[in-house]
């Protein structure tokens, strides 16, 4: 029974000072959850500390790969809102790299299907966290 | 122009603060240092994923810094400028939700840097329970962001926050946020500190609760107001950008701006606000940060003793020629400026935008400036109206496609001036600017802000110019 910290982490120092278990360690190239002294905060707080702090959808997963912050969850965006903002600004004969790195940014770790509809990926490469 | 005042409130640090006084803006240097990383909410402006060196906005940064790294910095930067007088925290995250790394900072800063005043940026949320432990380290400044003071507004502001081990949402959320800010900025005012509000202008969510936020925080004793206008666009993939949430105009923060001032009798309201980088280095406008990056940084010697001696040198020397310039650009006799009157009358009002980097000649090319100073000229005398940026959201034109939105976004930032002043003027942009309705005009280069508004004011006014405008609105010329 343990978390997992996943390659979306920002290494934003948010999460390791509200570990009661010290399992979360500054690593590289993104923090890492100790799996031997992760608790996932039972007995401790109704909610895992870790997760209620993360500010970033789906970095922190729990031992069957599940995000504990799901993606919409956190930014109020659902991936069908998140791809209505995506089509308004796409209009595109040829992406450009920042809007490529846009939809790399937010459609990873989200929902993979819907990015790969999108029609602005071009080349870059998008795949599921 | 309008008296540039320092703080002067009970209790007020004497340091000259760029941020808390225009005319410190533009003499002394801040440094902003990247040493807090966590955040405890999240704001609807902002992304925590996103970082650009190329961008300079609130929030962004390029390294982060440990608290070793980040005094190391703080004490090169101060002894390879020596104007520096300020060193504040602001980010990227929210100081106070990482105090022991901020703190510990501060405590090697008020042991090597005595003479550097020192400040914080934060949210409000943990203010309450660090008031004691920022007067401790004689914190003389604190900016707290607060955009409302009404738990349904904040609700559409603020998606949650981490409150008391839990992740807390919605309106119950923004109740929690805006009673800790309130608290906070009463027991910062109790205890003598100077308190800045930064309230983010949001158009169709904030915009109209802004004067009741401002008349509630003036009323609770905060010594500045900062109204600045939302960045949000879709590539900063922020929840506003991506929902297409409009920015406010250059227009619409000047007038909310100018009405809030008028509510509180002329004072307490910022202008000169350049939304810097939480990483940001120098003079404001000027920024130097690539000169210390980690690396440049470690390889200095630096020998913080001396460097101390030669800020005081320093600084004696610029309040000397501040007090000096004052007594030049404010002297006791109003403007020697034609006819005199008491009230400006509209249409003998006109409106220039002048590129200057020193702030006292028309020194910068128009495309190379930052910022705009903008002045209302007329027969009582000439004011500058604020200190406007152009350029907030990128410089980086191999990153972010080609010029053409930049300028075009210049000119949408000028729309309300008929003149712009500059050193020197590209072909493309004079057109672009005069199909505008914009006159640029670089045939004063280098001269005295004050005298080429004096004399192109005069030309305007005889040209007839006004006439025809006076025409065009049913005046009678």
């Amino acid at each position: 029974m343990a978390f997992r910290i996943v390659a979306s982490c920002i290494n934003c120092w948010a999460c390791p000072p509200l570990c009661l278990s010290g399992a979360i360690r500054p690593a590289v190239p993104h923090f890492r959850i100790d799996a031997a002294r992760c608790t996932e905060c039972a007995g401790d707080y109704a909610d895992p500390q870790c997760a209620s702090i993360c500010p970033v959808e789906g970095a922190i997963v729990d031992s069957a790969g599940e995000p504990l912050n799901p993606p919409g969850s956190l930014i109020d965006l659902s991936p069908g809102s998140l791809m209505k903002a995506v089509r308004g600004m796409e209009n595109p004969s040829e992406p450009s790299v920042l809007e490529a790195r846009i939809l790399r940014e937010h459609l990873v770790g989200r929902d993979f299907r819907l990015a790969c509809q999108a029609q602005v990926l071009g080349d870059v490469t998008v795949r599921p966290a | 122009m309008e008296p540039i005042s320092q703080p002067t409130a009970a209790g007020a640090s004497s340091a000259p603060h760029p941020c808390y006084s225009e005319q410190a803006h533009r003499h002394f240097a801040r440094l902003h240092l990247a040493v807090a990383p966590a955040c405890n909410i999240q704001c609807h402006y902002c992304n925590r994923k996103y970082d650009c060196s190329n961008e300079s906005r609130p929030g962004v940064v390029s390294e982060l810094l440990t608290p070793e790294q980040a005094t190391q910095k703080a004490l090169a930067v101060g002894a390879a400028i020596p104007h520096l007088a300020v060193v504040g925290v602001a980010g990227p995250g929210d100081p106070l939700a990482n105090p022991e790394r901020v703190f510990a900072t501060f405590r090697e800063l008020a042991a090597k840097a005595p003479d550097l005043s020192l400040c914080i940026s934060t949210n409000g949320l943990a203010l309450p329970q660090q008031v004691e432990e920022l007067v401790k380290y004689r914190i003389g400044h604190v900016t707290i962001t607060i955009n409302c003071v009404d738990p349904d507004i904040g609700a559409r502001i603020y998606p949650w926050i981490f409150w008391n081990h839990r992740r807390v949402r919605g309106r119950q959320a923004a109740e929690i946020l805006i009673a800790q800010q309130q608290k906070g900025l009463e027991m910062l005012v109790t205890r003598g500190v100077l308190v800045k509000v930064n309230s983010v202008l949001i158009p169709g969510i904030n915009d109209e609760h802004l004067h009741e936020v401002h008349r509630v925080v003036k009323a609770r004793g905060a010594f500045l107001h900062n109204i600045m206008p939302l960045i949000a666009r879709p590539e900063h993939g922020t929840y506003y950008g991506l929902t297409g949430q409009a920015e406010p105009t250059a227009e619409q923060v000047r007038a909310l701006r100018d009405a809030c001032a008028s509510d509180s009798g002329g004072t307490g309201m910022m202008s000169h606000c350049q939304q810097c980088r939480a990483d940001a280095v120098g003079i404001v406008g000027q920024d130097r940060g690539a000169e210390f990056t980690l690396d440049k940084v470690a390889a200095m010697q630096v020998d913080w003793r001396a460097a101390l001696a030669k800020r005081a040198t320093v600084r004696a020397a610029i309040e000397r020629r501040m007090a000096l310039h004052s007594q030049i650009a404010h002297p006791a006799q109003p403007m020697p400026l034609l006819a005199r009157r008491s009230r400006p009358n509209a249409s003998e009002t006109l409106r220039m935008a002048v590129a200057s980097n020193d702030g006292h000649n028309v020194d910068a090319h128009f495309g190379s400036a930052r910022e705009f100073l903008i002045f209302d000229i007329s027969p009582v005398g000439a004011k500058l109206v604020e200190r406007r940026n152009i350029d907030r959201y990128c410089n980086g034109p191999t990153t972010c496609g080609d010029a053409a939105p930049a300028l075009a976004g210049a000119i949408a930032a000028l729309s309300d001036c008929t003149v712009l002043l500059c050193a020197r003027i590209g072909f493309e942009p004079w057109r672009a600017l005069e199909d505008a309705g914009i006159s640029p005009n670089s045939e004063h280069a280098r001269e005295p802000i004050i005298d080429a508004l004096l004399t192109v004011y005069a030309e305007w006014r005889d040209s007839g110019r006004r006439a025809a405008e006076a025409t065009s609105t049913c005046l009678c010329a």
